[in-house]
């Protein structure tokens, strides 16, 4: 026995709860969508009614419109608004060629959600290097206030905002729906405004909010409001948008300021349209997803994505994901994760969820192409480039769940542009961005049937080999501590379940599903060295039980009250239990590293190294560093070769290697950084400033920090 | 005739004390210094718990000499897991100053163990004896 496993031994003794016991608290999958129905209560047809009556002049003009619907890609549908521009009706639509928004391309600025519209989550600064960034300091720190706990009558706050740099200002969202203006060098508050947005848990258990976006005029008009605007959406489906040098809300932008987004939630509006996800800008135009819950009902409001009037909230198109004719039986296919745009080509790469409900299909037998999918769409129309199915009759909540990164990569001696789309499943998907097709292979392989009743699984489903997978294609077996702890417990559980490998469907038995819908990557998606082609992404390896419950044996445990970990699936015929893979003690009944931290050089597909990233920590206690940790949020890189990232559940930040992964600095900060760093230069010196939320899913620990570090003078 | 100076100083003890009341000042830091990571978490208070247990415990150790050596045996064994114990806590802590304070109450026990004075009723019997037949 080692020196480290004679550590892990006695650790996990004394430690009996450990992060299983974190991972058994995890009622919701580690992404913001998949799944978290206890507590939640559904709004009530009159506020449904309210929600729609909200923004009545507005709905009223649009209704006037009667926007004409238009078919686009496999299954979808395009509908023009009154700011819009008719689809060209083309097979092969032409992709517009805008070009990039000058304003977005300082090397200076960290300007949207992922540092730039494509993705990349890079920076150009070199001030910070390997050499020197054991010198880095805190720069300034300023607390929001917006924060909860959850022991009041505000739920718990998650908080995953990118702060923005732009227009020599840091913006942030927080949680709260407010928006808080700062100095970028200082910290200190230049404005705020705060919406007044209910505090209440409509779609979600948490008060979750990524931020802001930021749009500016090609020319502003000095001296003129709204020239430049910031946006903040909320739970209840608002959408704000105000001065960004003063934050006053801007007039002319929906109504005094306010666009009722579930003014279009016209189909199934069982609950309104959370924007969590700051929208996407791009030559003078929003492009905004949403958020809700595909776990309670089978029946659900269909995905949309909706373009809009970046000065007056006006809608050009919403896109339609899902067939017409099936929303009577399901819906969402929703895009909850931010999105990435190549604004040389003007196509908007969107990544589409599971449709609804999230484990049993049995009520959605058909082909749905655009549902778990990364699609490509013409930002002037709404319409469909190209698509690709990333999961076939998604019963799994593989949610595509990430923005794929877009960069160029030198293939066979041609530049080919490509995206990367992260999955939950652990697949890198390299395709060629302008096309759809993959660069390296996809296979489609058979994959096991479903004995549940009603339930066709897909016969095959696509799989990647190279790049090779963020996490093993076969579960890591059990772990023979926690099998001792347990007296046994991990072995017989595992022996009464079926795992036939990946794509095991849901069973009434129960089902070993590894990666489950908390695997793999999740929403922070990967960054890359665009000039290396070096990709980095963090993931988790995590088992979970998928156990399908018959109806009838679902309501008998409803009236048990025993809630925890079961979601309804409106009336289909099962309803569905997600459980942890956990001994008795709480500790995770398979080996370890929980999660990694790896970098592939895209030009060859290789992997370059994969080493577990963070340290679990439960009662104070942290365990040691060879486990990793579960993570959420994402990794930016600089040109100087420094990899920056939160994420892990042990409430520090890191720096890292970009060659070689070593971990080079890190800093203690008040809760798990749920989020991506922004990393800007402003006034000559290099910052990176976190956004310090906090989640329930990793610890029942929760902040309002933002903290910003820099080298000493 | 029995007196204290025959038995000498027990620096032992006496380091183990001083270090335990170190230890206690900084699990407490530890526990309610806010922003550490670890403060108000079961495993600070366990600490806290654990160094004041280390106190009370090298107090006797260093007062209380006229204890029967089996008592002094087993509070010397439970002051030895209490270091032991409190040093693992410590490290998985990451409480670095307190690992380290740890470190220095086992050289403290050691000390003790081997260089410390005999205490106890049956060493006080053998110093009669030996006084007797000198």
């Amino acid at each position: 026995m080692t020196r480290q496993d004679a550590i892990a031994l006695v650790a996990s003794l004394l430690l009996a709860g450990s992060i299983g016991h974190v991972l058994a608290q995890e009622e919701p999958p580690a992404d913001e969508e998949g799944g978290q129905p206890q507590g939640i209560t559904e709004p009530q047809d009159g506020e449904a009614e309210q929600d729609d009556g909200g923004d009545t002049s507005q709905a009223d003009r649009d209704d006037s419109e009667a926007p004409s619907v238009t078919p686009t890609g496999p299954g979808g549908r395009v509908e023009t608004g009154s700011a819009g521009q008719s689809p060209s009706g083309a097979d092969q639509p032409e992709p517009p060629h805008q070009g990039p928004d000058t304003w977005m391309e300082s090397p200076d600025s960290w300007a949207t959600f992922n540092g730039d519209l494509r993705a990349q989550k890079y920076s150009p600064a070199e001030q910070i290097t390997p050499q020197n960034v054991g010198e880095l300091e805190q720069a300034w720190e300023y607390r929001t206030g917006d924060v909860a706990d959850g022991s009041d009558d505000v739920p718990m706050s998650v908080w995953s905002a990118t702060p923005l740099f732009v227009n020599d200002t840091l913006y942030l969202g927080t949680p709260f729906y407010r928006i808080i203006a700062l100095d970028p060098g200082s910290g200190e508050e230049k404005w705020t405004f705060d919406p007044g947005a209910p505090l209440e848990a409509l779609t979600q258990p948490n008060m979750k909010g990524r931020g802001v976006a930021y749009w500016q005029a090609d020319e502003p008009r000095a001296g003129e409001a709204c020239q430049k605007m910031v946006y903040i959406g909320t739970m209840d489906a608002k959408l704000y948008g105000v001065d960004a040098d003063t934050g006053e809300p801007c007039a002319d932008f929906g109504d005094d300021g306010m666009v009722d987004v579930n003014q279009w939630n016209t189909v199934n509006d069982k609950w309104p349209l959370s924007l969590f996800q700051p929208p996407t800008v791009y030559d003078d135009t929003l492009f905004l997803g949403w958020a809700g819950k595909d776990w309670t009902d089978a029946v659900a409001p269909p995905g949309t994505v909706f373009a809009l009037d970046a000065r007056t909230g006006e809608r050009k198109w919403t896109f339609h994901a899902l067939p017409e004719e099936v929303v009577d039986r399901t819906g969402t296919a929703n895009v909850w994760a931010s999105m990435s745009l190549d604004p040389e080509s003007g196509l908007l790469y969107i990544p589409i969820s599971s449709p609804s409900p999230n484990y049993y299909g049995g009520e959605r037998t058909e082909e749905l192409p655009l549902a778990t999918s990364v699609t490509a769409l013409n930002t002037e129309t709404g319409e469909v480039v190209w698509s690709r199915q990333l999961v076939h009759h998604d019963i799994w909540d593989y949610d595509t769940v990430a923005p794929p990164t877009l960069v160029d990569i030198d293939k066979d001696g041609e530049r080919v542009p490509a995206l990367v789309q992260p999955s939950k499943q652990g697949f890198l998907f390299v395709l060629n961005r302008e096309t759809g097709e993959p660069i390296y292979p996809i296979e489609e392989r058979e994959v096991p049937a479903s004995d549940a009743e009603g339930e066709q699984a897909a016969p095959t489903q696509p799989f990647v080999d190279v790049p090779e997978p963020t996490v093993p294609d076969e579960w890591p077996g059990i772990s023979k501590l926690a099998d001792i702890v347990g007296l046994g417990e991990c072995s017989r559980k595992a022996e009464g379940l079926r795992y036939e490998g990946r794509f095991t469907p849901p069973s009434v038995e129960g089902t070993l599903a590894y990666p489950p819908t908390t695997g793999g990557s999740q929403w922070g998606g990967g960054a890359v060295d665009p000039e290396s082609g070096v990709f980095v992404i963090n993931s988790n390896s995590v088992v979970q039980i998928y156990r399908l419950i018959p109806r009838d044996d679902y309501q008998q445990l409803e009236q048990s009250g025993e809630t925890g970990g079961y979601y309804e699936q409106g009336d289909t015929a099962y309803g569905f239990q997600l459980e942890t893979f956990l001994n008795w003690a709480g500790m995770p009944c398979w080996k370890p590293p929980y999660g990694t931290l790896a970098a592939y050089d895209l030009t060859t597909g290789e992997r370059l190294w994969n080493e577990p990233f963070g340290q679990v920590q439960k009662h104070g206690f942290y365990m040691p560093e060879s486990w990793g940790s579960v993570t959420i949020g994402a990794p930016v890189i600089t040109r100087s070769g420094l990899i920056f990232i939160g994420a892990s559940m042990d409430s520090r930040v890191r720096a890292l290697e970009l060659e070689s992964g070593e971990v080079l600095w890190k800093h203690l900060v008040d809760a798990p950084a749920v989020s991506m760093p922004a990393v800007y230069t402003f006034e000559g010196k290099q910052y990176v400033t976190f956004a310090v939320g906090g989640n329930s899913i990793l610890l029942p620990k929760v902040s309002d920090q933002v903290v910003s570090f820099a080298l000493p003078d | 005739m029995m007196t204290s100076k025959v038995r000498g100083t027990a620096y032992g003890a006496w380091l183990l004390l001083a270090t335990s009341a170190i230890a206690l000042i900084l699990a407490a830091v530890a526990t309610f210094d806010e922003g550490n990571g670890i403060a108000h978490t079961p495993g600070t208070y366990l600490v806290l718990t654990s160094t004041a247990l280390l106190l009370l415990g090298s107090l006797l150790l260093a007062l209380a000499r006229g204890m029967p050596r089996w008592l002094g045996g087993l509070l010397a064994l439970l002051i030895l897991l209490d270091l032991l114990g409190t040093g693992l806590a410590a490290y998985l802590l990451q409480a670095e100053w307190l690992l380290g304070c740890m470190g220095v109450g086992l050289v403290a026990w050691l000390t003790h163990v081997i260089a410390d004075p005999a205490t106890g009723k049956r060493d006080q019997h053998m110093t009669q004896r030996q006084e007797a037949s000198s």
